[in-house]
């Protein structure tokens, strides 16, 4: 029947509660704990060159090491084993900085697009980048730094220093095991499907909740067995409700950091402003997204088209662009089609185009109206 | 502003509807968050009906129409009572207590609630759309309601969306004629603001303000449903709904009090029409609380049943205008997939799957998205041993019915996880979103059973009528 507890029944389970969890702290091990790492070294810029690799032209000044971005520009860093990098820099226009990992000798490079997503839009102007490599996938005592540039614009490093991993082994795992622990939650284009799995100890592959969870059933067995010993049939509700909260309480504190740290949470009050800021993944798009809700009429009919087979900013335009008709460019085909198959446009029936990274020239009888980058803009028929 | 109105207008057609159905609480507390959820499932339930029973256009007059009739059934019972008794007047239930016990500890669940709701809401309102299935369905369906205009596309896409999450963010373009589509995220907020709000109300109303704190903390202890609460996905959305009825699930189980059931099945029916699987999930809920009502009235009045059975009538409307928008086949897809599975298994075709995937195959990923994979926190550790420890407790104080319906949500999860979909519980594509639902009516249950202990002095005060020892008076009364 409905047990009336007496008023110190929270406490006294509380006493009970914390010695039980002195025993149960005695079979698992502390959290990962800071390792002693080597101090940052300087690449001279001039030796910047000579140490990375890239799909377009590389550029050496008095400023530094210059890449300019039309879509997507990678650098490769031969900086094996490098566990931090420390980059200061110089950049113009909308940039988003991805950085992982890679084997120096892999004949393919890894899916960026894949968790865990790690990236970082650049500020325009001077600043500098504390990227931890560590946290990235793939991560290898091996590996070199990937950066990847997506946008447009123009990225200059005027210094870069690196943080080598630790020499020893322990020293190693502990901080591989520190920096995944604390990273941000990393959100990217399945994260509602599953987020980055916690690990205990991702050296190990261990997980976060396979711990909290056994050190649950151990302080729920210690405070069965206690009050079985004690000739009570069962721990009290709130024994079970303050061991649950002990065990959860540290995990949701972490994730909410990790959440808070990843999270845009400056105020906006124009939705405007929050379509051109927040796109964190692709802010180029946010960018032209914003240009052209701002744009065009809204009975205006819309084609959108973005690079080769990329699925991401055709639909996030439509979408963006909604309730306006608005489909993707198929090349060749004599109907277009939109979100969900709902809108359907012939060719000719087209009144404005919105272009990003296309592989194409634009059809003939349009002209540029607005433009976020040279290859992100906004055509109406002329 | 837009956007304000509407929830001004939603929330003062759902305190209509609560009190043309006589079940307000009498506190406004509880009154205000039920309104939201009753008030998005009546506007949305009349305005998919109208459009495709009806074929009336979805315009801002027909929009108000739909919001002013719970205020003209209102109206029309108070004519009709005109020469007639007096009404009881509406007396709140005793046993309200604000204050939790030990408030020390329940500061620190409250500073919790507190900072992940606002980082929630914050991060909500400043994200927009960037997934796959929002930009083509779930954050689309308001688009192409606001539209009006409905090829089998679109019908398709509305259907798979439902018509709650489709209706309630267009209310603020409709009647203003611009589109913000921000307004799909503010709905998912206002949804969860909402539940914690009637968690704790309701909770503390009832003199436990204990269990309802321990509920808002124990949901928002689940990761990937504090995520999906940012996002324009309606998986959140759908376990909001079903969460908020599942507290009257439970006070109906704790206090016996029939208006709570009918409360319940009112929500189950508002969550029902969010996603296709809404109506698996509630049906399975409501199915279990009119088991437990007939159970328990299988010896006395039979009135809270019919009522219940009344309740449900409206809900053929939706079958029906669902019916008529993309025929029997596309109404129920999930009849059709089970007996085509049945009939014959196909092999699986998603990518990293492999072919002929098997239930066996699927299991060891399943029990990682439930035990490791953090999707849900500890809950699943914590739970079956709290059902070990306590099972006494949970028969002595009625909550196995609502442990049924978990167990019952549970298990549907298990069969579409293991049986009708296993190569996407291989590849983890839809296994942990399918368990957002279950993790947050198993958390809201969890907290009743482990923070309701302390009886509130009130009711133990009472006479017997009323007391714990007199439910079935009580039920009777209402």
């Amino acid at each position: 029947m409905h047990a009336e507890a007496p008023p110190h029944a929270w406490l006294a389970a509380g006493r009970r509660l914390l010695a039980a969890a002195a025993v149960a702290m005695l079979a698992f091990a502390a959290p990962p704990a800071r390792a002693e790492s080597p101090p940052l070294r300087e690449v001279p810029v001039q030796a910047l060159a000579g140490a990375a690799k890239s799909n377009v032209p590389l550029a050496t000044s008095s400023l530094g090491l210059e890449v300019g971005v039309e879509t997507a520009s990678i650098l490769l860093l031969a900086l094996q084993g490098a566990e931090e990098l420390e980059i200061e820099y110089q950049a113009s226009g909308i940039l988003l900085l991805t950085f992982l990992t890679v084997d120096a000798s892999a004949r393919s490079l890894p899916d960026h697009r894949g968790p865990p997503y790690r990236y970082v839009r650049v500020p325009p102007g001077r600043g500098r980048l504390d990227l931890d490599l560590l946290s990235t996938a793939h991560w290898s005592r091996t590996g070199i730094p990937y950066l990847l540039l997506e946008g447009s614009g123009r990225f200059i490093i005027t210094r870069l220093r690196y943080r080598p991993s630790p020499s020893d082994r322990a020293s190693l795992r502990e901080a591989l095991d520190r920096a995944v622990f604390f990273a941000p939650l990393p959100i990217g284009y399945t994260t509602v499907n599953i987020l980055e799995p916690p690990y205990w100890s991702y050296a190990e592959g261990s997980f976060l909740y396979d711990r909290l969870g056994a050190a649950f059933l151990v302080l729920a067995g210690i405070l069965a067995l206690g009050y079985l010993l004690a000739r009570r049939r069962s721990p009290p509700a709130p024994a079970l409700a303050l061991a649950a909260l002990v065990v959860a309480a540290p995990a949701d504190l972490l994730f909410l950091g990790k959440l808070a740290r990843a999270a845009p949470l400056s105020v906006h009050l124009d939705p405007e402003a929050r379509i051109r800021e927040n796109y964190a993944y692709a802010p180029k798009l946010g960018a032209l997204a914003a240009l052209a809700r701002a744009t065009l009429r809204p009975d205006d009919r819309v084609a959108v088209e973005g690079h080769g087979p990329d699925w991401f900013a055709p639909e996030a335009l439509c979408f963006n662009l909604a309730p306006r008709r608005c489909v993707t460019i198929r090349p060749g085909e004599r109907e277009y089609v939109g979100l969900a198959g709902v809108d359907r446009l012939r060719p000719d029936e087209v009144d404005a185009i919105v272009s990003i990274d296309a592989d194409r020239p634009l059809p003939d009888g349009f002209s540029r109206v607005a433009e976020v980058s040279d290859n992100a803009y906004i055509a109406r028929r002329r | 502003m837009s956007f304000l109105l509407a929830v001004a207008l939603l929330l003062g057609s759902g305190l209509s509807l609560l009190s043309a159905l006589r079940l307000r609480t009498g506190r406004w507390a509880v009154d205000l968050p039920l309104s939201w959820f009753a008030g998005t499932g009546g506007f949305a339930m009349g305005s998919f009906a109208l459009r495709f029973l009806a074929g009336v256009r979805y315009t801002a007059a027909t929009a108000l129409a739909v919001l002013a009739l719970p205020v003209a059934a209102l109206a029309l019972r108070a004519l009709l009572r005109r020469g007639g008794p007096a009404p009881a007047a509406s007396v709140p239930p005793p046993g309200g207590r604000w204050l939790p016990r030990p408030a020390w500890l329940f500061a620190l669940l409250a500073a919790y609630v507190g900072a992940t709701t606002a980082v929630v809401v914050l991060q909500g309102v400043n994200t927009p759309t960037q997934t796959d299935d929002g930009f083509r369905v779930r954050a689309f369906a308001p688009v192409l309601a606001f539209r009006d205009v409905f090829g089998p596309e679109a019908r398709e896409v509305l259907t798979m969306a439902g018509p709650v999450p489709s209706y309630v963010p267009s209310l603020g373009w409709r009647l203003t004629g611009a589109v913000d589509h921000f307004h799909v995220n503010g709905a998912i907020l206002v949804s969860l603001v909402a539940f914690l709000a009637l968690a704790v109300a309701l909770a503390s109303s009832r003199g436990r303000p204990e269990r309802g704190w321990a509920a808002a903390f124990a949901a928002l202890s689940l990761p990937l449903f504090v995520y999906h609460c940012t996002t324009t996905y309606a998986d959140a959305t759908l376990a909001l709904y079903l969460g908020a009825a599942f507290f009257f699930f439970l006070e109906f189980g704790l206090e016996g009090r029939g208006a709570d059931a009918e409360r319940a099945l009112l929500l189950l029916l508002a969550a029902a029409m969010v996603k296709r699987e809404g109506e698996l999930v509630a049906g399975a809920v409501g199915l279990v609380l009119v088991l437990q009502v007939a159970w328990e009235s299988r010896r006395s009045d039979r009135r809270l049943l019919a009522r219940l059975g009344l309740l449900c009538l409206p809900y053929l409307l939706v079958v029906g205008a669902r019916v008529a928008s993309v025929g029997v086949e596309g109404a129920f897809p999930f009849l059709r997939m089970a007996v085509h599975k049945a009939a014959a298994a196909p092999p699986a075709t998603v990518p990293g799957a492999g072919p002929g995937v098997s239930a066996a195959a699927a299991l060891p990923p399943f029990l990682w998205a439930v035990f490791s994979s953090g999707s849900a926190g500890i809950l699943y550790w914590v739970l079956p041993v709290a059902v070990a420890l306590r099972l006494r407790e949970i028969v002595g104080r009625r909550l196995a019915w609502a442990l049924g319906a978990v167990a019952v949500l549970l298990l549907q999860a298990g069969v579409t996880s293991l049986w009708l979909f296993p190569e996407y519980t291989l590849n983890q594509g839809t296994v942990h979103r399918q368990l957002i639902p279950v993790s947050v009516l198993a958390s809201v249950w969890l907290a009743a059973l482990l923070a309701g202990e302390q009886g509130p002095p009130e009711l133990a005060a009472l006479p017997a009528a009323v007391g714990p020892a007199g439910r079935s008076k009580a039920r009777r009364a209402g």
